[in-house]
């Protein structure tokens, strides 16, 4: 057996174990969906920079700089900056008004039934694009790395990731599930620093040296078949006007609105901060989560570019693989082995973040909030339909993946990016900011946003185009037509529609009743008075 | 709140200006290292200041909101 594998058992052991430790100590709904409220600071910190630090971020931006250069670099800077529309705006305000999950937040002044159902929608929505995105993205990577054993196959790989998810949701809960973040967090962290240093070893730790082999990479364009040498600190490789015929740059900023704005709306990372005992702690763990994350993003460009100076970008054989293969260069099979186990990890546990935040919204604000009016069901029955339903998303899940197997997933993560942007943020700043806002609003500005960045995704050459014959099966793209928006990333125009609608619907049916409960959320979300604390237990 | 403007600004530059002007962003700067990686770069020690000045200001808030909330409950008790 190779290394690769011992390291996975070891990880799947050592997880389970959390959970079963988190299954003891899961008595009650506080503690199922919110961890009990005990999760310090810099815990929540790490769990938070933990979900954030998915596949895409490690595998993803590393493989993007190591093959387009500085434009991989762009998606950096949004999800980190991201973070102070997160800080500055949604996080204490959530944490205050809310017990389990966003819609919560929502539903304090507005009419509940019909916000809770849109929000609800909404999320699962959102947690299932990235979900079945990361699953794909599980199932591609285990099936690469333990290619040896024949019964791995992309399906088997699959089902793999997606049962043990669902044990861990189902039995550990938001326990299980953060703890598994945390370890994963320092895991992760201490696997890119390593991989840096032995970069910057290999350039003899001169920058200079480093930069100047990154500013001059020599290799065969895999389109032109052409030997080539290119500036890879140059910006304009992926976006720019030569690439991409002069829409490159439009596309650039839809993409950085959507970035800045969605992770605001990511219900799975809104559903850490109600983790903690209080706003302050929360406030704390949002820094603890920037200084953790920042820093991890600037050392993937030196992995990246790290992998197209050492490696080439000609021998990496798909962009996601640049970190791993790295790793085996510089550090041989162990640390290839551990690198690969901790990016599998990364994908478990973020889709354990997810199915819990989902699972959460359906249980907390569908089923008791929405069919029973908040009134009969104990909190007990809460749970219950939570790890019933985290069974049911998981199942789901594994089905699309399996089903989804040949689509892109950055595609996918940026199509939860976007809807979260477009539905989830707009009601989310209004509810807090805006007086007048009303649950029409809301309504609308959930559905709007929602069909607004689905439809234009659609309309989209992510998945319009028209190719010629030689191009075949998952390459080709879903839609033989001309691209009707011609945008990749939605952004930049359903988010303002989003906006939009929320602010219409509002003006359009005003509430009282909301408007009257506005000055008592204020005071609640802005000091904490009579947030829910922390459980006893 | 002028410092949410601030941080959007700074933000959107980024994009701006590596979109419209290339030539610019691609002058080397720092031996090889050019604008464009310096300026991104830049972001990140932006949104760690940031965040740093809004936890001291948060901090006096918190402060301001528990001497309100505290002559409020000491003013409703002694009614």
């Amino acid at each position: 057996m190779t290394p690769a594998i011992w390291m996975f058992l070891a990880f799947v052991v050592a997880t389970l174990g959390i959970t079963v430790w988190a299954a003891k100590r899961n008595t009650g709904a506080s503690a199922y969906f919110a961890a009990g409220r005990s999760i310090t600071g810099w815990q929540n910190g790490l769990a938070v920079a933990g979900d954030y630090m998915s596949a895409a971020s490690f595998l993803g931006i590393s493989g993007m700089i190591a093959l387009y250069g500085f434009d991989g670099f762009m998606y950096s800077v949004g999800w980190l900056v991201a973070y102070l529309t997160v800080l500055l705006v949604v996080a204490e305000p959530l944490r205050n008004a809310g017990k389990y999950t966003m819609a919560d937040l929502l539903a304090y002044r507005l009419s509940p039934r019909p916000v809770r159902a849109m929000a609800s929608l909404s999320t699962i929505t959102v947690s299932t694009f990235y979900m079945v995105a990361q699953m794909i993205g599980a199932g591609a990577l285990v099936k690469l790395l333990l290619k040896d054993i024949p019964w791995i196959t992309t399906n088997t790989a699959i089902i793999g990731v997606g049962v043990m998810m669902v044990v861990y949701v189902v039995f550990g809960g938001m326990l299980a599930t953060t703890w598994v973040q945390i370890i994963k967090a320092i895991l992760l962290m201490t696997g890119t620093i390593f991989l840096s240093v032995l970069v910057m070893k290999h350039f003899g730790f001169s920058f200079e040296r480093f930069f100047d082999a990154a500013s001059h990479i020599t290799y065969l364009d895999s389109k032109t078949k052409l030997e080539v040498t290119r500036n890879f600190l140059d910006p304009g490789m992926k976006f720019g006007d030569a690439a991409t015929g002069g829409i490159g740059k439009w596309d650039l900023v839809s993409l950085g609105i959507a970035l800045l704005f969605g992770t605001a709306g990511l219900p799975h990372i809104l559903v850490r901060f109600y983790t903690v005992p209080d706003a302050k702690t929360a406030r704390v763990s949002v820094v603890w989560a920037m200084v953790i994350i920042g820093s991890f993003y600037i050392l993937t460009t030196f992995l990246g570019f790290g992998a197209a100076t050492i490696i080439r970008p000609d021998h990496i054989v798909t962009d996601n693989m640049a970190a791993p293969q790295l790793a085996e260069t510089l550090g041989g099979p162990l640390f290839f082995a551990f690198i690969s186990a901790v990016a599998f990890a990364t994908i478990l546990a973020v889709v354990a973040g997810l199915t819990i935040s989902a699972s959460a919204s359906f249980a907390h604000d569908f089923y008791s909030n929405v069919l029973h009016h908040g009134k009969e069901t104990n909190p007990d029955s809460e749970v219950l339909v939570a790890r019933i339903t985290a069974f049911v998303v998981g199942g789901v899940s594994i089905f699309l993946a399996i089903q989804l197997q040949t689509v892109n997933v950055a595609f996918l993560v940026g199509l939860a990016f976007a809807v979260a942007a477009s539905a989830n943020l707009p009601v989310i700043v209004l509810s807090i900011f805006w007086k007048r806002f009303s649950t029409t609003g809301a309504v609308a500005g959930l559905a709007v946003g929602l069909l607004a960045s689905i439809v234009l995704i659609v309309i989209s050459p992510s998945l319009m185009g028209i190719d010629p014959p030689e191009v075949v099966g998952a390459k080709r793209h879903l839609i033989q037509m001309n691209a009707i928006f011609p945008l990749t990333n939605p952004g930049i125009l359903s988010i303002p529609i989003g906006f939009l609608a929320a602010i219409l619907g509002s003006l359009l049916r005003p509430e009282p009743e909301a408007e009257a409960k506005f000055e008592e959320l204020q005071v609640r979300a802005q000091t904490g008075l009579g947030a829910e604390t922390a459980s006893s237990h | 709140m002028p410092a949410s403007i601030f941080f959007v600004v700074y933000y959107f530059t980024l994009p701006i200006l590596v979109g419209w002007w290339p030539e610019l962003m691609k002058k080397p700067v720092l031996g090889p290292v050019n604008a464009a990686y310096l300026f991104a770069l830049s972001e990140f020690f932006m949104a760690w200041a940031i965040a740093y000045v809004y936890v001291q200001k948060a901090g006096k808030w918190d402060e301001q909101a528990r001497q309100i909330l505290a002559k409020e409950s000491s003013d409703s008790a002694s009614h």
